[in-house]
């Protein structure tokens, strides 16, 4: 087995690290993953205008829902992608995609805190459609790096 | 060259360290698919840095669903790391690298 010399095996190194961000094709999700998360927490959220037994149920099956459906997806790439070791240019729709959905759960937190005359069933479903979407959206973008930095690395996708 | 850690300096196996270094965890088709190692060939490296203490082999399901992952033991970041401040040092990159 031939060693190799320093430089190559550091550009080696990078490309392999990349290769398992944007190589392959189980890069994107189903397409009923999206609205399925949206639906979990938004229901989950709309939840808080039932008695506490009822919301409580329903928080545990939609967590037990999402964590079940997420297990099957890391399944399906092969991977668990770390935040750390993800290349840039990819971190980035991710980190974005964190703060739009932190509006709306932020909007349900101060929901719970203060006297509002909203009804958590119309936070559920903005909440729930802005996940879905900007979580759909945040995935075509990420496709469409991984094959911009696939081409340019001359990785097969 | 010779102050290199053995157990990593080997090519397939520096190759699966990278990866794993980059990751949480990985499934081994995924690591076959990047690497294109044959499967027993991606076994005996694994298992090699298995047995250095360096990866954590888990496996998951049963019969026809079953799969092997992969990840690094605190062992193996540390190692990894050390590795790659060498292989910089080396060449004369400061850096000390990830």
């Amino acid at each position: 087995m031939t060693q190799p010399n320093p430089e190559t095996a550091l550009s080696q190194m990078e490309r392999d690290r990349l290769a398992v961000y944007v190589a392959g094709d189980q890069l994107g999700t189903p397409w009923w993953y999206w609205p399925f998360i949206g639906l979990a927490v938004g229901v989950n959220i709309a939840g808080a205008d039932l008695p506490k037994a009822a919301a409580i149920a329903i928080s545990l099956t939609a967590a037990v829902a999402i964590g079940v459906v997420v297990g099957r997806i890391v399944a399906r790439s092969g991977f668990m992608p770390k935040l750390r070791g993800m290349p840039t240019p990819l971190r980035r729709p991710l980190i974005a995609y964190w703060i739009v959905c932190a509006v709306p759960i932020g909007a349900v937190a101060a929901a719970h805190l203060v006297e509002t005359t909203v009804p958590f069933a119309v936070l559920g479903a903005v909440s729930g459609l802005v996940i879905a979407l900007a979580g759909w959206l945040t995935e075509r973008r990420y496709i469409a790096i991984a094959k911009r930095l696939a081409d340019e690395a001359g990785l097969t996708t | 060259v010779s102050d290199l850690d053995p157990v990593i300096h080997a090519p397939k196996r520096l190759r699966i360290m990278s990866i794993l270094n980059a990751t949480d965890s990985v499934e081994f088709a995924r690591l076959q698919e990047v690497l294109d190692l044959a499967a027993p060939d991606l076994s005996k490296q694994t298992r090699a840095l298995a047995d250095a203490g360096y990866v954590r082999i888990r496996k998951t399901g049963r019969g026809p669903g079953s799969a092997t992952w992969f990840e690094l033991t605190r062992q193996g970041r540390a190692a990894f790391r050390s590795y790659v401040t060498a292989l910089r040092a080396l060449i004369g990159d400061p850096t000390g690298g990830r």
